[in-house]
């Protein structure tokens, strides 16, 4: 093995930058089942068209002659497999198979994966990855078998690094993109994807993303996301009895699982067959059909995010991209409508916050790298102001996301109107109370019993966009006033509502593009801060949705400002004492137990909370200030 | 002009066409108008009268005020006998004659103006901006309050935008509250010299046996004795009534106005307390004279109330039927300000309650549709009594309301046009089968009918807070009154029920009574459930003109947790128990 190795070295000079892969594609070679690649041989794959993936097509017609040669062993060492059985003792997912015709997951055929599309089998041999037995079964046999074919071929080629794939074309980009969501690939109800999808089965190979690294690490994507991502499970929770509740209650023909208005969101392109994946690889980071060659070879990084996108690939590591795919299901879009006929029947209710959702998603790429590119030089993930960004990209796609909702759900034929999803859900659902803390209010901008418009999405990110933002955000103040009040109305009008959405829709389109390429300084984000805690105007916890909204921002924007923090610098006192006046906060703000609602949240407790906040802050940040 | 013989005949027919009209109507009078007991037949408004009989300002009779007129016969005088020339009360004990005490004593309907000036009406006032340049509440000058909340006729109060005048809110017609013409109609001579009822009213000769029909058409008097046209009173404001300006908005709610309950005529009367004495109650001497003079037939027997109550549940529905159709049609008085969809002709917790899953509101199966606000669920309640005693099927509610669920399930707050034309429909059917039903006589026997049937009802249907309100209220009242006039001894005032010359005694939801039986001990006990006795409430006072007024007011704080934490099953249980108790008392009721 050493002297493989060193072969490969000498003759793959950019060999190092691959070891994490190597690596893991040693391991999963030596489980690989028997007539698969091993990660070696797969780096010398050859596709049918007869040019290497990192060298690409060079030389004269006989050049795919050794790579002929090549298959023709490994066709060999297949047959000879049968007799070094391995898949007949680990038991495969017993539901798998039938998307392959197969009746028995060990009798599954057992296709040459050659060309990185590798078969669903592999998620069984992952499982398998993970037990504890120590493979007894011949594999090295079969790798040595395999690799001495593959040595000889590989050894043949020309060292040509030449481009190859299919020619590029502009076609697919839109004309305005801002971001590699915009082009046609997303696939919105109304924009049918330019690009098939092709499932998360060639994503889960072993050696390719299907590896068993811990989270972050390359090339265990896969089975980061299949092991902890809610995400995988996404389609499973149609069969569990809320989700029958739900379609009983709404008097639903077909079961959840067939259902394209829960399919929309929580198995998306279910055109194709991968219906248990949930929310795969694709749904992110786009339709495949393009990309899935393209992206393992190394030049594909030299590719700029345009040219990526042309061929369908969101690039989720832009944060505005990276918001707009979440809030396509999180808030919504046109067929993605979570509206209140369906939260009535027991859907729980969408309350998405980029930076919260963010933090609490098992992540599967490494979090320096999101650190590191936001931050003042673009390299130290160890001071960046990451999670401050976050939360103001969140916000704007947020509400991006929530008017296009709504000019979707006023001009839909068969519209449900007025939409009570639009207004703040607990200004309706609470207990009637004698001298309540609403009325004390007095309702302040609109009249007393009237609906309060997007009290979730819209709050905080409108009332501190000067902090945030050089652009003038005064357009989308008064847009969305109007937008409010018309909302307001017992019954809305929808043209109304409809023209003030859409000119609301572009500023904020504009907004984003602003937003997503600032940085911080220590100074925005303490200023930011001490406007989140003066509680006056908008900014006052006026409900529970605002209150939510407010200390999300005050968490996100915090970290953000400590850890933009120079390293070095020791824990202030203050840090520790806003973080608990912080989980202070959020004590108020949960709910009881057994109660979908805050049945005893008082805007007064936040208050108080908000001022001790901001207290610690100006004696921290001065402090900090004559530090420096 | 010639006269020939076609000349001289030519009036002929219409001499003969008044004749025979004012032989009918001679003769159409005795069958009218007698009060509880007696079959009644209602006023019908006359054609070409454009006095609507649901519009009390409407009769076109000044409004004269209780101090001025009423108190001087009815405050109990302390002569009894008639002054020649001058007048005096004779009581032969058809009325009490002190009517006017038990209202000011006791009736909440006398504080009603006060209200509008406690702390609870000026944060409203402070909310709905219905303040002075000063700030201070004006919500007692406004006519949107003061249509519910005093007896003045909104035609006569002068008002300019809204808003009545300073000096009408110190003159005693509007700061008593609704007093006596705010429900026997305003007693005055009208402008166009249209006689009042104040002065032929005192003539017993002229007044007693008249029938209410006359009474309306000639002297604008409002009939208070059918059963239909009381209940239709006290709807009118206990409900509302968008003609005559009288709704209570969303917007008011929010702004702190209490939750109306759901009415039930007979319990209201109860809690008024009433100051007067049902025909049952008066002496044997009055009522026969009352029946020989008017040729009509009593039975003391009979439940009266029970009959009372089942109309109560028809009208109920109609009335809250006619007021969504007049909203949703634009067709309220000027003063009422509303968009359609006007919130509160919703079922209020509907919406107003904490999220929870699971919860009774999914797991019960309606005829609504998830997320689509439904219209107001307790007048429906018991619609069901009344179709079994006029033997109507029980599907026939279903079957009526179908059209109307359809329209609010259709989306949000329902097809406007849609639910104008089925809420009328089903309003007209509820009306033509109360008015049949005023005809009937119940007996003991469907007094029984009755009791199972609340029963079933209870125990079968997951009903909302107000809905079982309703039920226990009427199994109180026709319990009681089957229980009294089943007593050997028949005594014109029933167990348990305070006595009219003690109305200080009134002693609420079974409070403080001795000698119970299991089910009435039970029915206190439903009490922890629910707000039972509206009786119950913050004692304050209110200083008007330089007296201290004492106020009874609504303490949220008593009914509002009741309404939050009420959980059907716990209902179920209690009226499982009760139902239990009643087949003890009757083997063999629940077949």
């Amino acid at each position: 093995m050493g002297l493989m190795l060193r072969i490969l070295r000498s003759r793959v000079p950019e060999f190092d930058v691959f070891t994490d892969r190597t690596r893991n594609s040693h391991k999963a070679a030596t489980i690989c089942c028997a007539g698969h690649q091993s990660a070696l041989l797969y780096k010398s794959c050859w596709n049918s068209r007869g040019y290497h993936p990192r060298w690409g097509l060079t030389g004269p017609w006989f050049v795919p002659v050794p790579r002929l040669i090549g298959l023709g062993f490994r066709v060999l060492a297949l047959w000879a497999s049968q007799f070094f059985p391995v898949g007949a003792k680990h038991n495969s997912p017993g539901h798998w198979p039938e998307i392959f015709g197969a009746t028995d997951s060990r009798q599954a055929p057992t296709e040459p994966s050659c060309f990185c599309i590798t078969t669903r089998h592999h998620f069984g041999e992952l499982s398998h990855a993970n037990s504890q037995e120590p493979r007894k079964d011949g594999s090295f046999a079969r790798l040595l078998l395999v690799v001495s074919v593959a040595i000889p071929g590989w050894l043949a080629l020309p060292n040509d690094s030449s481009q190859g794939g299919e020619p590029l074309t502009g076609l697919h980009r839109m004309a305005s993109a801002d971001s590699p969501t915009d082009n046609l690939t997303r696939s919105n109800g109304h924009q049918r994807p330019l690009f098939k999808f092709v499932g998360a089965g060639s994503c889960a190979a072993a050696n390719c993303h299907g590896g068993d690294g811990s989270r972050g690490a390359i090339g265990s994507e896969y089975s980061i996301w299949i092991q902890q991502d809610p995400h995988a499970r996404a389609y499973t929770v149609l069969f569990s009895d809320l989700s029958q509740l739900i379609t009983a209650q709404l008097r639903l023909e077909t079961p959840a699982h067939q259902s394209a208005m829960c399919l929309n969101c929580h198995a998306p392109h279910s055109a194709s067959p991968q219906l248990m994946d949930g929310v795969t690889c694709e749904s992110c980071h786009g339709p495949a059909e393009k990309w899935l060659k393209l992206h393992v070879q190394r030049d594909w990084e030299d590719n700029d995010r345009w040219e990526k996108a042309d061929k369908g690939f969101h690039y989720t590591k832009d944060i505005l991209t990276r918001a707009r795919v979440c809030v396509e299901c999180h808030v919504g879009s046109q067929e993605r409508d979570v509206n209140h006929d369906l939260i009535a029947a027991g859907h729980p209710r969408l309350f998405f916050e980029l930076s919260a959702f963010h933090a609490n998603m098992p992540k599967h790429w490494p979090v320096r790298d999101d650190l590191a590119r936001q931050s003042p030089d673009g390299k130290r993930p160890n001071q960046s102001y990451f999670e401050a960004k976050l939360w103001a990209v969140g916000q704007v796609a947020s509400a991006e996301a929530a008017v296009e909702l709504l000019v979707s759900r006023v001009s839909s034929e068969e519209a449900i109107w007025p939409e009570f999803a639009e207004h703040g859900c607990f200004a309706c659902h609470h207990d009637l109370t004698a001298n309540s803390w609403r009325q004390e209010r007095a309702f302040p901008n609109r009249r007393p019993g009237s609906y309060p418009w997007s009290t979730w999405s819209f709050p905080l990110f409108t009332e501190v966009g000067d902090e945030l933002i050089s652009a003038d955000l005064k357009i989308i103040q008064d847009v969305s006033a109007k937008l409010e009040e018309e909302m307001s109305k017992s019954y809305p009008e929808p043209t109304e509502v409809k023209h003030h959405a859409q000119v609301l829709r572009e500023n904020l389109s504009d907004c984003a593009k602003v937003l997503n390429s600032q940085s911080y300084t220590l100074q925005d984000l303490s200023t930011l801060l001490i406007r989140f805690t003066t509680d006056e105007g908008k900014l006052e916890p006026q409900n529970w949705d605002a209150a939510t909204q407010l200390y999300l921002a005050l968490v996100a924007v915090h970290q953000g400002f400590s850890d933009l923090q120079p390293s070095g610098k020791t824990q202030t006192h203050a840090k520790h004492a806003i973080d608990a006046s912080l989980e202070n906060i959020r004590k108020q703000l949960e709910f009881r137990q057994g109660f979908n609602s805050p049945k005893e949240f008082s805007p007064d407790a936040i208050r108080h909370e908000l001022y001790r906040i901001q207290q610690l802050l100006k004696s921290d940040w001065c402090k900090a200030h004559a530090q420096q | 002009m010639p006269s020939n013989s076609f000349n001289r005949m030519r009036g002929l027919p219409l001499i003969v066409a008044l004749m025979c009209g004012e032989v009918f109507l001679l003769l159409h009078g005795f069958s009218e108008g007698a009060d509880d007991g007696l079959n009644t037949v209602r006023p019908q408004p006359t054609k070409g009268d454009p006095a609507d009989i649901n519009k009390r300002s409407g009769t076109g009779r000044t409004f004269v005020g209780v101090n001025d007129s009423c108190r001087i016969c009815h405050l109990k005088p302390t002569q009894n006998d008639a002054i020649p020339g001058l007048g005096g009360t004779v009581d032969d004990s058809w009325v009490l004659l002190n009517e006017v005490e038990i209202w000011g004593r006791y009736d909440k309907h006398y504080q009603a103006f006060a209200v509008l000036l406690n702390d609870q009406s000026q944060r409203m006032a402070k909310i709905l901006k219905i303040v002075d340049e000063n700030k201070k509440s004006q919500i007692h000058r406004d006519q949107r309050c003061l249509a519910c909340h005093s007896a003045m006729p909104l035609a006569q109060m002068e008002a300019v935008n809204g808003l009545v005048p300073v000096k009408l809110t110190t003159d005693p017609r509007l700061d008593l509250g609704v007093s006596c013409e705010g429900c026997h109609a305003p007693a005055g001579d009208g402008i166009n010299g249209l006689p009042g009822w104040e002065d032929i009213h005192r003539s017993k000769t002229k007044w007693r046996f008249m029938s209410a029909d006359q009474k309306q058409r000639k002297y604008g008097f409002y009939d208070v004795r059918s059963t239909v046209s009381k209940i239709r009173m006290c709807l009118s404001c206990h409900l509302g009534n968008a003609k005559e300006g009288k709704v209570v908005t969303h917007e008011m709610y929010a702004a702190g106005h209490p939750p109306l309950p759901g009415f039930e005529i007979e319990t209201f009367i109860d809690q008024e307390p009433r100051h007067w004495r049902p025909f049952g109650e008066k002496s044997k001497a009055i009522r026969n004279e009352f029946l020989k003079e008017t040729n009509r037939k009593f039975s003391p027997q009979n439940l009266h109330r029970t009959k009372s109550l089942i109309i109560g549940a028809l009208l109920n529905l109609s009335e809250s039927l006619k007021l969504v159709a007049d909203l949703c049609a634009n067709e309220a008085s000027p003063v009422v300000k509303i968009d359609w969809p006007e919130l509160a002709q919703f079922a209020c917790f509907a919406c107003h309650h904490e999220l929870q899953s699971p919860a009774w509101r999914q797991r019960r199966k309606l005829n609504g549709f998830p997320g689509r606000p439904m219209l107001h669920e307790w007048p429906t309640a018991l619609v069901q009594l009344a179709l079994l005693i006029a033997d109507v099927p029980e599907t026939e509610l279903d079957r009526q309301m179908r059209e109307v669920r359809d329209a609010t399930n259709q989306r949000p707050f329902g097809n406007p046009h849609m639910l104008q034309t089925s809420t009328r429909k089903v309003a007209k059917w509820a009306d033509d089968l109360a008015e049949k039903l005023e005809q009937r006589n119940l007996t003991h026997a469907h007094g029984v009918m009755i009791e199972n049937e609340i029963c079933k009802l209870a125990m079968t249907k997951t009903l909302d807070y107000d809905s079982a309100r309703q039920l226990v209220w009427a199994f109180q009242i026709v319990y009681s009154e089957r229980k009294s006039k089943g007593s050997k001894k028949q005594s014109g005032r029933q167990p348990g029920w305070y006595d009219i010359k003690k109305p200080g005694e009134f002693v609420g939801w079974y409070e403080n009574r001795k000698g119970l039986d299991a089910i009435e001990r039970k029915l206190a006990s439903l009490e922890s459930m629910f707000l039972l006795d509206l009786r119950k409430g913050r004692t304050t006072s209110q200083e008007l003109r330089g007296e201290d007024r004492p106020v009874l007011e609504v303490d949220l704080k008593l009914s509002l947790p009741m309404t939050a934490s009420y959980e059907p099953s716990a209902f179920k249980t209690q009226f499982k128990q009760i139902a239990d108790l009643l087949q003890r008392n009757q083997p063999g009721l629940f077949k």
